[in-house]
């Protein structure tokens, strides 16, 4: 790594020993640190060098840790710098204290130096991405795929509830004014998808109000929609003058007015799509790739997948092979669970932040147990108190050629499939708890050893939850009949994959990803 | 409404009503969950029973909504798997986290 390269850490401790304790590991761990023993040197060197990440002691004489936090924050500068605190004190209190203070992360003392090390991988590679996606919240709101809403505004309170009725039952929220005031007070709170407004109503009318929702830069560009009892040229055009969106004439009834709102909505999804794949352009500059581009090469294993990413956008499957040493190689196939809720799309990042979360463990790892592995990672997510809803489903295997064994230990994971020589198909099951889920996630290792010409399959549940028209799922069981039937001379992945897409009709609801493994005869 | 809510005491009772409870549901379901339990409930009941099938995403609400509630010292139990939904709580080891009961009476019952 060149130093242009080196990220630069501030640490803030009064405590020397801790201090020097702290820097030696970051050095150590290709960081660059800064020390400061009071907050006054930490503003100052805060002001003069760019700093990737703050560890910030709580205690310290004059200014507390927290009120840095905040007085740091205030600078826009450093509004998303990383910033984790470290304390004597385990108070949920405390705890409470330091995210209100603007904190990403606590770590208690006396710490363990490792997963101090982790957490600041962790949260720099994070941040990376937060950049790259740009402002966390404002992303979320423009991706959130929940209810449109929709403000109708009308001083006919009949008129309102037909159109909030058909509305509702189109799957829309909508909420219903009588008056401008009272739509201008509701926005300031709950702002709408799209507006549709009456135009004749008394006190200020439609034109009006469009006039005053364009002088608000938030809601400017919200899709706006002239509900018009006279349908008259003139109105209509002094609409558009007002850069409205649509216009609908009352009589035409409320299902044309569900029609255009839908139209509206779907072209807003359209906008999306451009989004996203600026942020996939944005992640793949980045390299938090979810997929490796080749297939590993190791003596006598032969290791390939198939990848098939849902609708073309990547999703939460992520794949990852990492050689530990001359005869150790790592093979990890895992899922973010909850993909396309809330804002799905972060299950890509996520995938992308658990890849690099393991990398960093598989690093440093000195033995080769895939459940120690897999509890090291299985504590950095559940630690991190902003991804608390996010779990995964993983497997990982070791694979050694010179002893021949698999070492596989799994998180929520589908069961492995084994083809052993005489052709004997074995489902091996995990026992471990989903990743994130809880502390001691119980990972254990199960070892095969193997001989040659046998193979291993690892999948997920987009792979065996796929889908039939006829709604039926493909199944474990289809899965197993089919690699059965496998002939020793042709390729498997070729195999399954066709079947998914007769299967299927080609139309998948998640991910489909799985990884062969073959031992060379 | 897909979703059935009734109150016993301090035990709130969720039915699912989906033949098929997946993602299309599974952030509207976590809406309710979350609803309550930021109302301060903290004895949860889930009842599966009208479900042939659930996806992992559905699954992650309710994981989701367990972890907050054991945070809380509180807790969810489930009632009623279908086949299907057994082995997929079973696959993912969920079965071990979440305790589940025949009738949602029992699983009621078992809070007091």
């Amino acid at each position: 790594m060149s130093e242009a390269e080196k990220k630069h850490i501030l640490v803030i401790d009064d405590d020397k020993t801790i201090r020097k304790l702290i820097n030696h590991h970051l050095n150590l761990n290709n960081f660059i640190p800064f020390e400061a023993e009071n907050t006054f040197q930490a503003f100052e060197i805060l002001k003069k060098e760019k700093i990737d990440l703050v560890l910030s002691d709580v205690t310290m004489e004059g200014m507390d840790g927290f009120e840095f936090c905040q007085k740091v924050r205030e600078n826009d500068k450093h509004r998303f710098l990383p910033f984790i605190f470290v304390t004597a004190k385990n108070t949920l209190e405390d705890k409470s204290k330091a995210i209100e203070a603007g904190g990403d992360d606590i770590i208690t003392k006396p710490f363990d130096i490792k997963e101090l090390i982790l957490k600041i991988q962790a949260l720099i590679t994070r941040s990376d991405i937060y950049r790259t996606y740009g402002l966390r919240k404002s992303l979320e709101k423009s991706f959130d795929d929940v209810t449109p809403k929709i403000l109708f505004v009308d001083d006919d309170a009949s008129m309102s509830k037909l159109f909030k009725y058909n509305l509702e039952k189109a799957g829309y929220e909508c909420t219903v004014a009588n008056s401008v005031d009272e739509a201008m007070y509701i926005m300031k709170s709950k702002v709408p998808d799209i507006i549709v407004s009456d135009i004749m109503m008394p006190k200020t009318d439609g034109f009006e109000f469009r006039k005053m929702v364009m002088e608000v830069p938030f809601l400017k560009d919200i899709p706006f929609i002239f509900l018009t009892a006279k349908g008259s040229e003139e109105d209509i055009l002094d609409g558009y003058d007002l850069g409205i969106t649509d216009y609908v004439v009352k009589t035409a009834g409320p299902k044309l007015v569900v029609a255009k709102v839908s139209a509206i909505i779907k072209s807003l999804g359209n906008e999306r799509k451009k989004v996203i794949s600026e942020l996939q352009e944005a992640t793949n500059s980045l390299r938090t790739k979810v997929v490796p581009d080749s297939f590993p090469v190791f003596d006598k294993f032969l290791i390939s997948h198939l990848h098939i990413p849902f609708k073309g956008i990547p999703g939460g499957d992520f794949l990852d092979y990492y050689q530990l040493d001359n005869d150790n190689l790592v093979v990890i196939l895992g899922d973010v669970m909850g993909k396309k809720w809330g804002a799905w799309y972060f299950a890509y990042a996520y995938a992308g932040y658990i890849r690099s979360a393991l990398r960093s463990v598989l690093q440093d790892a000195k033995e080769f147990s895939p459940s120690q592995l897999m509890q090291q990672v299985n504590l950095t997510v559940y630690g991190d108190t902003k991804i608390s809803e996010v779990f995964a489903t993983i497997s990982i295997l070791i694979l050694n050629n010179k002893t021949m064994e698999l070492k596989y230990s799994g998180a929520g994971d589908i069961p492995i499939i084994y083809k052993n020589q005489n052709g004997e198909i074995f489902r091996i099951k995990s026992k471990g708890l989903l990743l994130g889920f809880s502390k001691n996630g119980d990972y254990e290792d199960s070892i095969i050893k193997l001989h040659p010409g046998e193979e291993v399959y690892l999948t997920t549940d987009g792979l065996t939850d796929s889908r039939a028209k006829s709604l039926e799922s493909f199944g474990e069981h289809r899965l197993y009949e089919l690699i059965k039937n496998i002939a020793p001379d042709s390729d498997p992945l070729k195999i399954i994959h066709k079947s998914i897409v007769d299967f299927t009709n080609g139309e998948y609801d998640d991910d489909i990803s799985l990884i062969l493994i073959r031992t060379t005869t | 409404m897909e979703f059935f809510r009734e109150e016993k005491n301090d035990v709130v009772i969720l039915t699912v009503g989906l033949k098929r409870a997946t993602l299309v549901e599974a952030e509207e379901f976590k809406q309710v969950l979350v609803n309550d339990i930021q109302k301060g409930f903290k004895k949860i009941v889930v009842d599966l029973s009208n479900c042939e099938f659930i996806d992992s995403t559905f699954l992650g609400s309710l994981v989701v909504s367990l972890k907050k509630l054991t945070g809380l010292g509180g807790d969810l139990r489930l009632v009623g798997f279908q086949p299907a939904v057994h082995s997929m709580f079973e696959l993912t080891r969920m079965y071990r986290v979440f305790e589940s009961f025949k009738s949602t009476q029992e699983a009621v019952q078992s809070f007091s």
